[in-house]
């Protein structure tokens, strides 16, 4: 956990203060986003709460498609 | 505006294709599961199928030179179904990047380091792609040269190493696996290593000359089949029957080798060799991920979605499978459809549209 929070805090210390030096607010807003989606997904994994098979889903979403069964 | 500001050269565009291509070498395994000993035919047929699509890219790439795949999407398909097929293809990209992630972070824990915790590898190599994309595609193109030649090195090397422990008599009999089982093998090879090359439509944007371009991609498709094909040959003459019961053939095989007791335990260097081509691999898959996202959001650079695009990517590997007995489950299965629609489906229809409403990029305009 502690891990983690430094790595997300590393990577917000080092990619913020430029993007607010050169007035890159578009690129700022974008990479709010998927930081929080990103620190969300890992907070998530952390604490041990059951993610998605991105996979599964894929097999899943492609068998309804075509009304495959296993 | 062009998001990367970096040029590749056309035989550095072939190295890469190559490297691509190799990449896939560890899901020979998943192909000879299907195949048997017939994976050497599923793989000759899959890369004769493969090249009408190649030159599919390539045809693509040249009706609009100097973009990329979602400015494509958006001049072929219109603003919004454009928009909403980049998306899809920046999710598929995403998953496919944590795919071969994972694959490494499982080499590792299986035959390597099997104390070690899975998410460690992850992150490793996950952050060393983050740094090569950091330093832009022209170094990732230059490390190409070098890590093509080593693995074809090795892949060589190991071959003569194991001549006396082949029997080629293990190729027989000949088209003797189930008809469907091998469409479906073929099938794979044609889709996951050679067709997603589709992502290079994210890439040839940065070629510095797109004259030689058909041949560049054409030959780098065909460098990366001869790769695949010396590894399944030397894997299934090797090992015979045995090949399909084991996780991973090449390891395997590689253990065989024992030259005067003083050539021996060379699996390490399959371990390494692997290790590079997933890296390279992984990188143009995060590379393609990143930018299409960017070309998305209209960004300036897309530097800075480089650190939270690989803290995702991290986490969905992670959380991919479970075991291995998953991950043969989720790969001998329609996702393989799903895959198809991207790598095969999308660049063809995108092309006949581009040639029946004769769309081609206009001056000065850059796709948005």
């Amino acid at each position: 956990m502690i891990i983690m929070l430094l790595i997300y805090a590393f990577i917000g210390f080092f990619q913020v203060p430029g993007l607010i030096k050169e007035k890159h607010w578009r690129e700022l807003i974008v990479f709010s986003i998927f930081y929080t989606a990103a620190f969300i997904l890992s907070l998530l994994y952390v604490l041990d709460i059951k993610i998605l098979s991105q996979f599964q889903v894929m097999k899943d979403v492609t068998d309804y498609v075509l009304r495959l069964k296993d | 505006m062009s998001i990367e500001k970096g040029k590749i050269t056309g035989l550095q565009l072939t190295f890469l294709v190559t490297g691509f291509v190799q990449g896939s070498i560890l899901l020979v395994p998943f192909v000879s599961g299907m195949t048997k000993h017939d994976t050497w035919i599923a793989i000759l047929s899959a890369s004769a199928a493969i090249i009408p699509f190649g030159l599919c890219y390539a045809a693509l790439s040249k009706r609009f030179p100097g973009i990329n795949l979602v400015q494509i999407n958006d001049i072929v398909y219109g603003r919004y179904i454009g928009k909403a097929i980049s998306l899809l293809y920046i999710y598929y990209l995403l998953n496919i990047l944590s795919f071969n992630i994972r694959n490494i972070g499982d080499m590792y824990t299986t035959f390597l380091m099997p104390e070690t915790p899975t998410i460690f590898f992850l992150i490793v190599i996950t952050a060393t792609c983050a740094y090569a994309l950091l330093r832009g595609i022209e170094v990732i193109a230059r490390i190409s040269h070098l890590l093509v030649v080593i693995i074809f090195i090795v892949i060589i090397s190991t071959f003569l190493l194991l001549l006396e422990n082949m029997d080629f008599s293990n190729f027989l009999p000949i088209f003797d696996v189930p008809i469907k089982k091998f469409i479906f093998g073929t099938f794979f090879v044609f889709s996951v290593p050679f067709g997603e090359a589709v992502i290079f439509l994210t890439i040839i944007p940065s070629l510095n000359n797109n004259k030689h371009l058909t041949r560049n991609i054409t030959i780098g498709l065909i460098l990366g089949a001869i790769s695949l094909f010396i590894v399944a040959i030397r894997n299934t003459a090797a090992l015979g029957n045995t090949e399909t019961m084991l996780s991973s053939s090449s390891f395997q095989s590689i253990r065989l080798i024992d030259i005067g007791n003083v050539f021996t335990r060379m699996d390490l260097l399959i371990g390494i060799a692997q290790t590079m081509l997933i890296f390279l691999k992984s990188t143009v898959f995060y590379y393609a991920t990143v930018i299409c996202l960017s070309q998305l959001f209209r960004l300036k650079t897309y530097l800075p979605l480089v650190l939270p695009v690989g803290g995702s990517a991290v986490i969905l590997a992670a959380t991919a499978w479970k075991s291995s007995a998953e991950v043969y489950r989720l790969v001998n299965s329609s996702a393989i459809i799903f895959q198809s629609l991207f790598t095969l489906f999308f660049p063809a229809l995108s092309l006949l549209i581009a040639k029946l409403r004769n769309l081609r990029k206009q001056r000065g305009d850059d796709g948005k």
